[in-house]
C-alpha cells in the first residue's frame, strides 16, 4: 500500500541541501557539539544565513522569535497553493513568498512562510520538516524574518546555489545542475546530445 | 610529581562532588533500561548505591525517584520496588518518602495537572504491592475521594475525575488485596464504586461518539470502558498480562519490613472552581477476530479485557511525554511494542486514530497524529502499513454512521497521509462508489472519496491527480480549478458593466487615481444591475465591476491576490458601504472561484485579515440560501472555522496587548511619582496621558472585537435552529422522514460549534438560553443545547 524510499532523511539538522561545497552565502556550523537553540522538537538547525547583516547572537535571538520559516527542496513547478495547503495544517498563515530564479523570475525551488503566531511556526517546524510535497521531502528551517531581495536565488545561474553544483539529475529543479548543464553545453554540440527534457516553468509570478 | 597527582586528586573529588547529583539521577532515570545484567542485579546494585548516599542526599533521590515514576509510568512499578528496597534498609525513608509524595500530590492539585496526579497515586497505590504503605490506609484515601464524589452538589466533571483515579489504579492492587486481610473492605469498597459509576447521567454522549451505531464494537465512555474492564479482571481473579512485577522477585526480602501509615490528606477545598478533564468516549476499531489466528501472531485482547487498557495507557503515557518530537515519540512507541506478548501494531493503530479523531478536537494536533502514524509505517514497514489499511477500511465501511465534523477531518488526514506516500492506494476496493454515486449522489461513500479528492487537489495539481486516481472514478473527481470572469466573453458593446469593466482596467492599466477609477463605473447606475429595489440600498453594479475586476487582476496567485487587495482595498470599500453588499461581494467572489473552492476559502482569510469584510457578514453568507447547495461541503465549514477561528483570535490577540499597554501604563505612573523636577514631571505626565490613551484604545477595541463575537456566534447558532426547523416542519407537512442524513449531518455540526468552541459559548449561555434555545423550539434540536449543558458540567 505504502511506498517506502530506502533513503529517507528525518533529521532536519543534519540534513544539509548542498553538501558537496561551503561556498553559498549561509553556512553549516559543523560543531556537532554547540549548544542547541530552541524549543523541543522545533530547535534551530545549525544552518545561519551569513547575508544577514549582524551578529551571529542578534541572528540567533532573532530565529527564536521568529514567526516565518524557510521551506527547501521544493520542486520548481510547486505552486503558492499548495504550499499554503500543506502549511495551513499547522495554523493561520500570514504571507508566503515564493523563491524566484533572479534572472528569469520563475520559481527555484524554496519559499518563505510567515505565520501570524509563533506557536503555529512551530507546530509546523515540528511536523512538517520532512513531510512530502509533490513527491519531494521538503525541509523547514527557522527564518530571521523576511526582506525585499530575500526571494530571489544567489547562485550563478540565478536559481539556488545548490543547483548551481547539484551533480545529480532532478527533473522538479530544472533537471542536472546549472554548472554541468553549462559544461555540457560547452563540450558538446548541442545537436548531437540528448538534452534531458525539461518542462516548461510556470508563467512568471512576480508581482 | 607528588604534588601534582594531589591536585589531580583534589580535582576530581571536585568534580565527582559536582557530578554526584547528575549521576544519581542518571542512574534512577535510566534503571530498567537495556542492560547485559538482569533487572533483579541492577536494583540491588542501585540500592546499594542510594543507601550509601542517602545520608547527605535524601532529599535529592526522594525527588528524583517521585518524579522519574511521573515521567516514565512505563516503569512505574521499578521504582516502586526501589523505594520498597529502600524502605527494607532504612524504614525511616519509607515514612519520609510517603510525606513527600502527599505533598508533590497536593501542589499537582493546585496546579491542575491531572494526569500527572493520577500517576502520582498510581504510584502511591503501588507501593502497597511493596510493603512500604499499610493496605487500610490507602483503602482510607480512596474512601475519602469516593465520598467527595459522592456528596450531592459536586459538579460531575470532578466527580468522575476523583472517581477514575481510583479505578486506575485497581489494576496494579487488586491482585494483592484479593486475599488480604483487608479483602472485606477492598470488595466494599469496589461496590460503592460501582454504585456511583453506574449512577452518571451522561447526556452529552452523543455529542462526542465517533459513531451512533455501536455495531460491531460498542462505543464506550472512559469511565464505564474501564469499569467494565476492571469488573473482567476482578472475575479473573485480577490477572493481567501486562503490568511488569519487578518486586515478586523480591517478596521474601520487602515481607521482612514494616508498613507505614499514609499521612493525613485532605483534598483543597475550592476545587470547585477548577477545571477537571472533559469526558470521551474510547475508540474501539479492532476486536480479537481482527487479527489474524496464526501461531506467530498474538493476539489481541477482547476489547472488554484490562489488557486493552493497560496497553493504551502505556500508549497514551508515551504520546503525552513525546508529542512534541515526531521521531522520538515514534521511536518509543516502537520500543513498547518490543514487547511480543501483544499485537502492538493494531493497538497502535487503534490509539492513533482514537487520537485523530478524538470529539470535539484532537489532544494534539492533527499534523502530530498525522506525522507519527507515517514515521511509524516507515519504521515499522512489515507491521504496521497493512493494519493502518485495515483500519482505514474499516472507517471506509462505517461512514454513514460516523459524524460528520470527523467524515471531513478522517478524509483530510487520509489525503495528507496519500500526499506523503505517492498516492499509493488500493483504488480497487472503493470501486462501488462510482455506481454508488450514480444512484445516490449524497451516499456517505461517495461523499467521502469526492472530499478526499478535492483535497488531494489542493495538495497537488489536476493533472498529477487525473494520473494516479484510476479513470473509474472521473465521475468523482473536481473540476480542473479555474475562474470564471464574468466579462470574458461579453462583447463590451452589447454590455454596460463589460463596458466599464474594461474602463477600469484602463485607468489601472494607467495607474490612475481613486477617482479616475471610479469615474470609470459613472455610466452605471447606483443600484442593483436590473433596477430591483435593494434595502439598504448599495451599488450593486458597480461592485460587481470591480470585485470582478479585481480577481482578475490578481487571480494568478496567492500573493497577487494579496497585492491587488491591498492596492484597491480603497476603491473596493467606496463601493461596499453596506453588510449587504459585502454579502453581494462574497457572493461575486464565490461566482468567480466557482471551480476553485481553495482559492475562495483563502479569499475568506484574505477579506477578513484585511478587514475588508466583517465575520458577521461572512457567516451570513454561508447560511444564505444561496449556499443551501454546498451545505455539505467540507470547504464551506472550512471557511465558518476560519472566521470563527478569527474572531477568536483577534481577542485573544488584543487582549495580549491591552495587557501589555496596562504594565506600560503602570511603570509610566511610577516613573511620574518619582520625578523630582517640574520639567522632567511634566513630560513624565504626557507620558502617563499617552499611556492611558494606548489602555483606552485597547479597551475600546476588545469591546467591538467582543461584540462581534458574540454577535457572530448568535448568528450561526440562530441560522442553524432556522435551518433544522425548517427542515423539520417541511418534512413533518409533506409527511416525509424526519431524520435523514442531511438533518443529522447538521445536527452533528451544530452540536461541534458548541462543544468545540465551548469556552467562548459558555460567556453566552443566558443570551442562547433566553432567546435560541427556547423550550418553544424542536426537541430534536433543543436536546443539543441540553447535551452541551451536561457536557461542560
Amino acid at each position: 500500500m505504502a511506498d517506502h524510499p530506502a533513503h529517507f532523511h528525518n533529521s532536519g539538522n543534519r540534513f544539509r541541501p548542498y553538501p558537496h561545497h561551503h561556498r553559498g552565502r549561509g553556512r553549516w556550523n559543523s560543531n556537532k557539539r554547540a549548544r542547541i537553540l530552541g524549543p523541543k522538537g522545533a530547535e534551530l538547525s545549525r544552518y545561519r544565513d551569513q547575508q544577514y547583516k549582524g551578529s551571529r547572537y542578534e541572528q540567533e535571538q532573532k530565529l527564536l522569535k521568529s514567526t516565518t520559516l524557510y521551506v527547501g527542496n521544493l520542486s520548481f513547478y510547486t505552486t503558492e497553493e499548495q504550499v499554503h495547503e500543506v502549511f495551513r495544517q499547522a495554523g493561520d498563515i500570514k504571507r508566503i513568498i515564493m523563491g524566484l530564479d533572479r534572472l528569469k523570475k520563475t520559481p527555484c525551488g524554496f519559499c518563505f512562510v510567515e505565520y501570524f503566531d509563533r506557536p503555529d511556526a512551530e507546530t509546523a517546524v515540528r511536523f512538517l520538516n520532512g513531510a512530502k510535497l509533490d513527491d519531494r521531502q521538503i525541509r523547514c528551517d527557522w527564518d530571521w524574518g523576511f526582506d525585499d531581495g530575500r526571494q530571489y536565488g544567489r547562485g550563478k545561474s540565478g536559481g539556488q546555489i545548490r543547483d548551481d553544483y547539484r551533480q545529480d539529475f532532478d527533473d522538479g529543479r530544472g533537471g542536472y545542475g546549472y554548472l554541468i548543464q553549462k559544461t555540457l553545453l560547452e563540450t558538446t554540440n548541442a545537436h548531437q546530445m540528448q538534452m534531458p527534457p525539461t518542462m516548461a516553468p510556470p508563467a512568471s509570478s512576480d508581482s | 610529581m607528588e604534588v601534582e597527582q594531589v591536585r589531580i586528586n583534589r580535582k576530581r573529588k571536585f568534580d565527582e562532588d559536582a557530578d554526584l547529583n547528575t549521576r544519581l539521577e542518571e542512574l534512577i532515570k535510566r534503571i530498567g533500561e537495556k542492560s547485559q545484567e538482569s533487572l533483579e542485579t541492577n536494583l540491588e546494585r542501585l540500592v546499594d548505591i542510594l543507601d550509601q548516599e542517602i545520608t547527605t542526599k535524601k532529599e535529592f533521590i526522594l525527588n528524583s525517584l517521585v518524579k522519574n515514576a511521573i515521567e516514565q509510568p512505563e516503569k512505574m512499578t521499578i521504582y516502586s520496588t526501589l523505594v520498597g528496597l529502600l524502605n527494607v534498609k532504612m524504614f525511616s525513608t519509607g515514612g519520609e518518602f510517603l510525606v513527600l509524595i502527599m505533598e508533590k500530590l497536593g501542589t499537582l492539585i493546585d496546579d491542575a495537572e491531572w494526569r500527572s496526579v493520577q500517576l502520582l497515586i498510581r504510584f502511591l497505590a503501588d507501593l502497597i504491592n511493596c510493603n512500604v504503605v499499610l493496605g487500610a490506609s490507602l483503602l482510607g484515601l480512596f474512601d475519602t475521594f469516593i465520598a467527595t464524589a459522592a456528596q450531592p452538589g459536586v459538579k460531575p466533571s470532578m466527580r468522575d475525575f476523583l472517581l477514575y483515579s481510583v479505578m486506575q489504579c485497581l489494576p496494579w492492587i487488586g491482585l494483592h488485596f484479593n486475599d488480604s486481610k483487608d479483602e472485606v473492605e477492598f470488595e466494599r469498597l469496589l461496590d460503592i464504586l460501582e454504585t456511583e459509576i453506574e449512577k452518571r447521567e451522561k447526556h452529552y454522549m452523543p455529542s462526542i461518539r465517533v459513531w451512533s451505531s455501536d455495531n460491531p464494537l460498542p462505543q464506550i465512555e472512559y469511565m464505564d470502558s474501564l469499569w467494565l474492564q476492571i469488573k473482567n479482571m476482578r472475575n479473573n481473579n485480577w490477572e493481567d498480562n501486562w503490568i511488569i512485577r519487578p518486586y515478586v522477585a523480591f517478596e521474601s526480602k520487602l515481607e521482612s519490613s514494616l508498613q507505614h501509615p499514609l499521612p493525613q490528606f485532605e483534598l483543597p477545598a475550592d476545587l470547585e472552581h477548577t477545571q477537571f478533564p472533559l469526558p470521551y468516549v474510547v475508540f474501539r476499531i479492532f476486536d480479537t477476530p481482527d487479527v489474524p489466528n496464526r501461531a506467530e501472531v498474538p493476539k489481541l485482547p477482547r476489547f472488554n479485557s484490562i489488557d486493552r487498557f493497560l496497553v493504551e495507557d502505556a500508549i497514551m503515557n508515551v504520546i503525552n511525554s513525546k508529542n512534541l518530537t515526531k521521531k522520538e515519540c515514534a521511536e518509543s512507541l516502537l520500543r513498547i511494542s518490543g514487547r511480543s506478548s501483544m499485537p502492538l501494531n493494531y493497538m497502535l493503530v487503534e490509539v492513533l486514530f482514537g487520537g485523530l479523531l478524538e470529539l470535539p478536537v484532537p489532544r494534539y494536533s492533527e499534523l502530530f497524529y498525522g506525522s507519527i502514524l507515517v514515521q511509524l509505517c516507515q519504521l515499522m514497514a512489515d507491521h504496521l502499513p497493512q493494519v493502518l489499511a485495515q483500519a482505514v477500511a474499516y472507517v471506509y465501511e462505517r461512514l454513514d454512521t460516523m459524524n460528520t465534523v470527523l467524515v471531513d477531518r478522517f478524509g483530510s488526514w487520509f489525503a495528507y497521509f496519500l500526499s506523503n506516500f505517492k498516492y499509493h492506494w488500493t483504488w480497487s476496493e472503493w470501486e462501488e462508489c462510482v455506481n454508488l454515486n450514480r444512484t445516490d449522489q449524497n451516499h456517505p461513500k461517495p461523499k467521502f472519496l469526492k472530499e478526499v479528492f478535492l483535497k488531494l487537489l489542493w495538495l497537488t495539481f489536476y493533472e498529477k491527480l487525473k494520473d494516479v486516481i484510476p479513470d473509474e472514478f472521473v465521475t468523482l473527481l473536481p473540476l480542473k480549478p479555474g475562474y470564471n470572469h464574468k466579462f470574458a466573453e461579453v462583447t463590451p458593446e452589447n454590455n454596460l458593466q463589460a463596458k466599464c469593466a474594461k474602463a477600469l482596467i484602463e485607468s489601472i492599466k494607467n495607474k490612475e487615481g481613486l477617482d479616475m477609477m471610479l469615474g470609470s463605473l459613472d455610466p452605471l447606475p447606483d443600484g442593483a444591475i436590473d433596477g430591483r429595489e435593494l434595502d439598504p440600498v448599495y451599488p450593486e453594479a458597480k461592485l460587481e465591476v470591480v470585485v470582478q475586476t479585481i480577481l482578475r487582476v490578481g487571480c494568478k496567485s496567492i500573493s497577487h491576490i494579496s497585492v491587488a487587495l491591498n492596492r484597491f482595498r480603497d476603491l473596493i470599500m467606496a463601493v461596499m458601504p453596506n453588510q449587504d453588499a459585502k454579502v453581494c461581494c462574497l457572493k461575486i467572489t464565490f461566482s468567480f472561484f466557482k471551480t476553485n473552492h481553495q482559492l475562495m476559502c483563502i479569499m475568506i482569510e484574505k477579506y477578513l485579515n484585511f478587514q475588508l469584510i466583517e465575520p458577521s457578514c461572512i457567516v451570513s453568507w454561508i447560511f444564505s440560501p444561496y449556499m443551501l447547495p454546498h451545505f455539505d461541503r467540507l470547504y464551506l465549514w472550512q471557511m465558518l472555522d476560519t472566521t470563527i477561528k478569527f474572531c477568536i483570535k483577534r481577542c485573544d490577540r488584543i487582549k495580549v496587548e491591552l495587557e501589555k499597554s496596562k504594565v506600560k501604563l503602570n511603570e509610566k505612573k511610577e516613573q511620574e511619582a518619582g520625578a523630582a523636577d517640574p520639567d522632567i514631571a511634566e513630560k513624565r505626565k504626557q507620558l502617563v496621558q499617552a499611556a492611558e490613551e494606548a489602555v483606552d484604545h485597547y479597551v475600546k477595541l476588545l469591546e467591538d472585537a467582543e461584540r462581534s463575537q458574540k454577535e457572530v456566534f448568535l448568528i450561526v447558532v440562530q441560522r442553524f435552529i432556522m435551518i433544522l426547523t425548517d427542515h423539520i416542519v417541511r418534512s413533518e407537512q409533506e409527511s416525509r422522514y424526519t431524520q435523514t442524513l442531511w438533518f443529522r449531518c447538521t445536527r452533528d455540526r451544530l452540536r461541534q460549534t458548541l462543544v468545540q468552541y465551548r469556552r467562548e459559548v459558555k460567556r453566552y449561555m443566558v443570551t442562547l438560553q433566553t432567546l435560541l434555545f427556547t423550550p418553544e423550539i424542536e426537541p430534536k434540536i433543543l436536546e443539543c443545547f441540553t447535551q452541551f449543558k451536561g457536557y461542560i458540567a
